[in-house]
């Protein structure tokens, strides 16, 4: 660890359903050193990332929680001390945006209001999207920040990562 | 409010228009009273207003407690059910709080409480182990005495050996890291990740398994790798060491982490992300990096084990000290036996734990056997074969023509350069014979009989031997006694015939004498002739002397009687003749 330039640490979550994406997101944005068996065995794998906003050093500690389905549930204590979290949702499968807000919802009960990026992932595959565009304008329109990514091209990835990190600056 | 107050004057006294007296009054009263009227105005506000009931309360409330506290306790006992019901409201809602506010009391009284425990556990720890004899237990019995610590401590700080390798300082809720500190070179790919997986690790751990709020994950251990993990209200330190950690440790872990968090406190509550200020604990880091080393329980080697070593010393000692003496005796053995004739060593060698010796034996030679007796060695540990051949050393062959040509006892045989050279007297025939026997002897190169007389021939020998020593004359010039260098040649012949003539009488049990005359010519007067002679034959004597005569064998004549031989002239001449004595050879 450099400490050259202060470094500002900030814990982020990534919450979504399962097989939306998040790990290859992570994987896209970071090289991780830990396996991805963590996530299977303790649920939660940490990544980091430094990344620099308005000259600053801002270290993004990207913990990568296993996506939920009917058989898993997210730990929520893994959220504790979140700064900030992004939400995943895979655009070709509607149930998953459900679960992501439904997600959202059991996360701010547990640590409250910090900032939020919707990520709707496959972009690569946005001819088999189950969610329109109408729609995802409207949640803009209500606050929502709404970022199209794909994990596979790395459109969108960088500058979510970013988004949120100057999101969570302001905040 | 006051200008409601006063606009309410006119208010009123429009509404009661037709009483002009209670108009009149009341201005008056309005005149007279209005100072007065706006304080009860404002007393009845204060009445009624509960907001202000509040704020004019919270300004006595402290001094009135402390009042009331002083005079009894009162005050006390009536507020205890509230504060208890607010407490246990309060623990209901988030336990949390609560002992994030009492940590800085409780931590430490409970820690003093479980070292008084522990300490307990020591001493019956102590008891037990009075008991157990061993040497290793005595000398850290001594030990204990010396330092004055107690047994068990000894015992412990033997038996505890271990390297703290890193401390992580991390923030309890975001489990982001807070302060690193590592021992030699960077082993950890990335401490913040560390530090976040570690605590998600322990989120795991006491969702999956801690019943209770307060069970948390204190220590892991992966293969010679243990995490002892130490929380705060606020922070949690994890020290990664090797080796077993004494308690002592996580004890230094809660010290040091308290520590830390009366220190930094408020960096620790308003902690968002920025570690920088925490570098200030670094020194409680590096307090943690303990270790024990090995220094401490290296041991000395047992008695029993010097004992043992000394022993293995010692046997190899002897039997390097008996295995160089037997080789010793054996090189000196097998030097013995090449050095003595008739003895030839092809093979020596050790196998299968004996001595095995091949070679060539004359018969004559000496005995194997009887030299090793004299060496020392067990004769039973030596193997030997010796193939028989002839030796053609000097002695051997010497023994054996002995042995073939049986010699008479005037003879006498040696052998000289290989060739057998045989002096004294013998018959014609034993000569002849051995001739003829020494030609057929391989090892034997010649027959020297130069030296022998045959007795069958010395009679006959002897006297033409006499004739020609007789006819012998060494000439002298005139007036001279010198020998001049012509009658080098006859002296030598002469000298040989009367060697020869010595040799021969000898053999017949006789002595030769051989005369030696002087003679001068006619001329000359009687007197110097008379000298000249005597000179003449001593100076032939010396000469012969010189040559190597047996003084015994020669003598000078009677010069008188020499004088009356006249037919020699300017001469020396010999006469020979035999004497017997009588014992034989001499």
């Amino acid at each position: 660890m450099s400490e050259a330039q202060p470094v500002i640490q900030k814990k982020v979550c990534m919450l979504g359903a399962y097989a939306v994406g998040k790990t290859s997101l992570v994987s896209r944005f970071v090289r991780s050193i830990f396996s991805d068996k963590y996530l299977t065995t303790v649920g939660v794998k940490v990544d980091k990332k430094t990344v620099k906003i308005d000259d600053r050093r801002l270290s993004l500690m990207l913990w990568d929680l296993a996506g939920e389905d009917d058989l898993y549930q997210v730990r929520m204590t893994y959220l504790r001390g979140s700064a900030g979290v992004l939400l995943v949702a895979d655009g070709t499968r509607r149930a998953t945006l459900d679960k992501a807000f439904d997600l959202q919802q059991r996360a701010e009960a547990e640590i409250g209001k910090v900032p939020i990026i919707l990520l709707v992932n496959k972009l690569d595959a946005i001819e088999e999207w189950e969610i329109k565009t109408a729609e995802l304008q409207s949640l803009s329109a209500d606050g929502w920040q709404v970022v199209a990514t794909s994990a596979k091209t790395g459109a969108g990835v960088n500058g979510s990562f970013l988004a949120l990190g100057e999101k969570m600056l302001a905040g | 409010m006051i200008d409601a107050a006063v606009q309410e004057g006119p208010d009123e006294a429009t509404d009661n228009s037709s009483d002009s007296t209670t108009d009149d009054l009341s201005e008056l009263r309005g005149l007279l009273l209005a100072p007065e009227r706006i304080q009860l105005d404002n007393l009845q506000e204060r009445l009624d207003n509960p907001a202000r009931h509040a704020e004019d309360v919270s300004r006595v409330l402290p001094s009135a407690f402390k009042l009331s506290l002083n005079r009894d306790d009162k005050l006390a006992n009536s507020l205890m059910p509230t504060v208890e019901a607010a407490i246990g409201v309060s623990v209901r809602k988030d336990p949390q709080r609560l002992v994030d506010a009492i940590f800085p009391v409780m931590g430490p009284a409970i820690r003093k409480a479980i070292a008084a425990a522990f300490s307990e556990m020591v001493q019956s720890l102590n008891k037990t182990l009075e008991y157990s004899v061993s040497l290793k237990g005595l000398k850290w019995r001594l030990e204990a005495l010396r330092t004055g610590k107690s047994f068990a401590e000894v015992v412990l700080s033997h038996t505890l050996l271990y390297r703290v390798e890193q401390v992580f300082l991390i923030h309890r809720e975001t489990g982001l890291l807070l302060q690193h500190v590592e021992a030699g070179a960077p082993s950890v790919e990335d401490a913040d990740l560390v530090s976040g997986m570690l605590t998600a690790i322990q989120d795991f751990v006491h969702d999956s398994f801690g019943a209770e709020k307060s069970d948390t994950l204190d220590s892991m251990q992966v293969g010679e790798l243990t995490v002892w993990i130490e929380r705060g209200s606020q922070a949690v330190l994890a020290a990664v060491f090797r080796g077993n950690a004494p308690v002592e440790l996580r004890r230094l872990m809660q010290d040091e982490l308290d520590s830390i968090h009366v220190e930094q406190r408020e960096a620790l509550e308003s902690f968002a992300g920025d570690a920088a200020p925490f570098t200030a604990s670094r020194p409680h880091l590096e307090n943690c990096m303990q270790m024990q080393t090995e220094a401490v329980t290296r041991k000395k080697p047992s008695p029993v084990l010097l004992a043992a070593v000394a022993l293995i010393v010692l046997a190899i000692g002897l039997w390097m000290f008996f295995s160089i003496r037997e080789s010793r005796r054996w090189n000196g053995y097998l030097a013995r036996l090449n050095a003595e004739p008739g003895l030839v060593v092809v093979s020596a060698e050790k196998t299968g734990g004996k001595y095995h010796i091949t070679g060539l034996r004359d018969p004559m030679a000496a005995d194997p056997a009887a030299l090793l007796a004299a060496s020392s060695i067990d004769p039973a540990e030596v193997v030997t074969r010796w193939e028989p051949y002839q030796a053609s050393h000097p002695e051997f062959l010497l023994a054996r023509v002995t042995r073939l040509l049986e010699p008479p006892r005037t003879v006498s045989l040696s052998v000289e350069d290989g060739v057998l050279v045989a002096r004294g007297a013998a018959s014609h025939d034993w000569i002849s014979a051995a001739r003829k026997v020494t030609q057929m002897m391989p090892s034997v190169t010649g027959f020297s009989d130069e030296s022998l007389v045959d007795l069958d021939l010395a009679r006959s020998e002897i006297a033409a031997l006499i004739q020609q020593i007789e006819r012998r004359a060494i000439r002298f010039a005139v007036g001279s006694a010198e020998l001049t260098p012509d009658q080098r040649g006859e002296l030598n012949s002469v000298m040989t015939e009367i060697q020869r003539l010595a040799l021969l009488a000898r053999s017949q049990g006789a002595m030769s004498r051989v005369e030696v005359w002087g003679h001068a010519d006619q001329s000359g007067s009687q007197e110097i002739n008379d000298r000249l002679i005597a000179a003449r034959a001593e100076q032939v004597v010396s000469a012969l002397l010189a040559l190597g005569i047996n003084k015994a064998d020669i003598e000078i004549a009677d010069p008188k009687a020499s004088s009356k031989l006249r037919e020699y002239t300017r001469s020396a001449s010999f006469k020979a003749k035999l004497i017997d004595t009588p014992n034989g050879n001499k």
